[in-house]
């Protein structure tokens, strides 16, 4: 049987990153004979697999047991899958080139809908069946992540979907894989453990109308949430790739859960509440990882790194050790504050990039809205600072397509982003002022999932008045297609009906839907033709107060009720605190799950 | 202090590029913890200097590296240290202390001995007697024809195949790919750099001996 060695060494002219197929990186785990032996699959890429912490944290869980072997499997790239088909090598453990249909299980994780058909090829070219149902023998196939909360779409290919942070459940898997060998009694004492769906258990009927009838048996799963990160488990030996990755250094997660109420965020409503790791953790880990890897960048990763309560002390504490070590420190999201213009300071003594800020929209009234309690003036003194520090070239992100978003609010963008221009024109000539937007995504389980998508034709309609607007020295403008954004929004918001569309998609070619030049927008409004589905029926539809969701059984512990309220005061433009400064806001997180928010110092 | 330093890359490492290489290292001499020189600018990088990049695909007996340190260590102690630290796949064979202001290793290579597991060694051995082998190199669109055979030192029969060995180095250069493909000979079984060399007198010496 060939391994990955052996199609590299035949195929080698053919292969474009060889390197994405060893196995053999520095940290990577090697065993014979695991008493359980499954495969961490990410659907994608080698290159943003390997940048994708959670799989790290889980492949450190899983290996450290002398008895479990967790092996990666990527979704080999099309020149490497052609190979494959041709010598009919069916898809393959990284590590040890083992067929991964010969498994225990294979867990896939759920980071962007735009990756499911890749989850679909990559059983195909493994020779497992893509349905559930149609399974029994060979490994379990189950799923985790950010989508895993509305897998819906998805749901008649898993035998089980893990909701929640994912670090106890998956020991808590593998010791019953270690213990019970039967498929379905495996099944059955997993769908027992806190967190862990069963997809097989719930039946959906549907009315007249389209919308949900029922979801039955009316129990909710509710998601698995770590208390304390600081006895959570932390990968200090992680894999560094040979290849450049996407995001290739030190990842400490200062904190998890964020809890500034983006009304569009799903994360910010999934990973409630904020659980903070300490300072002096957060330093053992980074040193210990440094240790370990040879690492020469550090980044303190979280939903809102500026929020870290001890940040302030850290960051320079972590400079003094670092300096000389020549490992340079990064900071991936930066508040609207001058605090984040005197950390971007400290943490780029020499070299000013670009920074970067999100106001996520023009307009006072549309920043009311989505809830982000940022002002004007607030953005342009951070500007003002920024300048006024030597920086030159400002990176600013916008949302388009917001509920009753008007073309003034949509100018109001690019007026904006002049007026930053202007701010920076007090310091320098050759300020640059970048704008990106993104297309609203509403997505399951925040204040938006009842909302509308904007008619692609729209989107690009309010793209161009921008590009109009923004006609000038030192503005620039990143356009972006809404056709993807549109499948995302069908997916983000759909039910098991979509499933057979997935599948349709999928053996009609498509693959790394993310990835532009393979996105095929014609397959898709071909399968969805063929199954009979209108996807403007979940992309672009509001749905209504009393409607049965699709997601409705899947609990992230945010009440509906605190949703919706939430969707009203954004309908009537009034912003919601942060229960971190103002107290609780009855979100229902907390007491549903028995959890609290752990801060290590004073907000700020 | 310049530490040179000789190594090798063997099959499970062959399909990492040059450029990977260069990082491999670098990580590796951090997680060492020695006393790095780093170069200048905005971000530092550990001052490090390869021969020559090798070819991918292509397993290696022979690569040379210098490093660049800020104090004294002993060759040994490097050596061992390294041996800990690198990923497997790397062979470790020899550390020499080099005097500081000697030409980088990459100025003063000439030399490079090939092994080519080869079913056709014939044709190799017919090649030495040619008085030209003409080759198409084709480089940014446009194409122009090189004769090969100067480049070509001497080729031997080996067990399986031939030793090829060529000029290499800044100057001129043989690359593998370019003598398959004048030779139109089929895809080798495996080929391997034995070493490279610098020329003095007119004899081949190791790249650690130069001073
Ligand atoms: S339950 Fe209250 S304290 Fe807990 S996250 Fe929600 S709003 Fe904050």
């Amino acid at each position: 049987m060939l391994t990955y060695q052996d199609l590299l060494e035949k195929h080698l002219s053919r292969i474009e990153k060889p390197g994405r197929y060893l196995g053999t990186e520095l940290n990577s785990v090697h065993k014979e004979n695991p008493l359980v032996h499954v495969a961490l699959a990410f659907p994608d890429v080698y290159e943003v697999g390997m940048s994708h912490f959670g799989l790290k944290i889980l492949y450190h869980i899983a290996n450290k047991h002398p008895e479990f072997y967790a092996e990666r499997v990527f979704a080999p790239w099309p020149d490497m899958e052609k190979i494959m088909l041709e010598e009919q090598v069916e898809l393959l453990t990284l590590e040890s080139s083992t067929p991964i249909k010969n498994l225990d299980l294979v867990g896939f994780t759920l980071q962007y809908e735009l990756s499911y058909t890749n989850i679909l090829h990559m059983l195909r070219l493994a020779g497992i069946n893509i349905w559930a149902k149609n399974r029994n023998e060979g490994p379990l196939i189950i799923a985790g992540g950010p989508c895993a909360f509305n897998p819906e779409p998805l749901a008649p290919f898993f035998d089980a979907i893990v909701l929640g942070d994912g670090e106890e459940v998956f020991l808590q898997i593998l010791k019953i894989l270690a213990q019970e060998k039967n498929r379905t009694k495996r099944l059955a004492l997993i769908g027992q453990l806190d967190g862990v769906y069963l997809p097989d258990q719930f039946k959906i009927s549907y009315q007249a109308d389209g919308t949900i009838e029922s979801i039955s048996p009316e129990r909710k799963i509710k998601k698995a949430v770590v208390a304390d990160l600081d006895q959570a488990d932390y990968p200090e030996k992680p894999i560094v790739p040979f290849i450049q990755t996407v995001h290739d250094r030190v990842n400490v997660e200062v904190f998890r859960g964020c809890l500034r109420g983006c009304r569009f965020c799903q994360a910010g409503m999934i990973y409630r509440p904020t659980r903070e790791r300490t300072d002096t953790e957060i330093k053992r880990l980074i040193l210990e990882t440094l240790k370990n890897t040879g690492y020469e960048e550090v980044s303190l990763t979280s939903l809102s790194t500026a929020d870290y309560t001890k940040l302030s002390c850290l960051v320079p504490d972590l400079m003094t050790v670092l300096e000389p070590k020549k490992v340079s420190l990064s900071l991936p999201s930066l508040r609207i504050d001058s605090f984040s213009v005197d950390l971007a300071k400290e943490i780029e003594k020499v070299k000013k990039t670009g920074l970067t800020f999100a106001p996520e929209a023009g307009s006072q009234r549309m920043r009311d809205l989505i809830n982000k309690n940022v002002t004007e003036e607030d953005l342009l003194k951070t500007a003002d600072a920024a300048f006024a520090n030597g920086w030159t070239h400002i990176k600013l992100y916008f949302m388009i397509g917001l509920p009753t978003e008007t073309d003034a609010d949509v100018l109001a963008i690019a007026e904006l982003a002049k007026k930053v221009r202007e701010v920076g024109r007090r310091y320098t000539k050759k300020v640059t002022v970048t704008v990106s937007t993104s297309s609203l995504v509403p997505k399951s389980h925040t204040p938006f999932q009842w909302v509308g998508q904007n008619e692609r034709e729209e989107l690009k309609r309010k793209q161009f008045l921008i590009k109009d607007a923004l006609k000038g020295p030192g503005l620039q403008f990143n356009w972006h297609n809404p056709e993807g954004s549109y499948l995302e929004a069908v997916l983000a918001r759909g039910d098991r009906r979509l499933a057979p569309v997935l599948a349709y998609a999928e053996e009609n070619g498509a693959y790394f839907d993310s990835w532009h030049e393979y996105f095929k927008p014609e397959i898709w409004a071909e399968a969805f033709a063929a199954c009979n589905i209108d996807p403007d029926f979940y992309a672009l539809r509001e749905r209504t107060k009393t409607e049965i969701l699709p997601w409705d059984h899947l609990d992230s512990g945010v009440k509906k009720s605190f949703l919706w309220q939430e969707w009203e005061k954004a309908l009537s433009e009034k912003t919601t605190g942060d229960c971190r400064e103002i107290g609780c806001i009855g979100c229902g997180v907390c007491p549903d799950l028995n959890v609290k928010t752990i801060l290590r110092g004073e907000r700020t | 202090m310049i530490a040179g330093l000789k190594f090798g890359k063997d099959i499970r490492v062959a399909y990492i590029s040059h450029l990977d290489v260069i990082r491999v290292f670098e990580r590796a001499l951090r997680r060492a913890n020695l006393p790095l020189s780093f170069s200048q600018g905005f971000s530092p990088k550990p001052k490090l200097v390869f021969a020559q990049a090798l070819p991918l695909g292509i397993t290696s007996s022979g690569e040379y590296l210098d490093i660049h340190l800020e104090e004294e260590i002993k060759p040994l102690k490097l050596l061992l240290k390294l041996a800990e630290i690198m990923p497997p796949g790397f062979d470790l064979y020899e550390v020499v202390a080099l005097p500081e202001g000697i030409k980088p290793v990459m100025a003063v290579i000439t030399h490079a001995s090939y092994l080519i597991y080869t079913s056709e060694p014939e044709i190799f051995l017919h090649a030495e007697k040619m008085k030209s082998l003409p080759y198409i190199n084709k480089k940014g669109g446009k194409t122009k024809e090189v004769d090969l055979k100067p480049l070509i030192k001497s080729i031997e029969l080996i067990d399986g195949g031939v030793r090829v060995v060529s000029q290499a180095g800044s100057k001129a250069n043989l690359r593998p790919d370019a003598l398959l493909c004048a030779l139109g000979v089929k895809k080798p079984l495996r080929i391997h750099r034995e070493d490279l060399y610098l020329e003095r007198d007119g004899q081949l010496i190791s790249p650690l001996k130069r001073n």
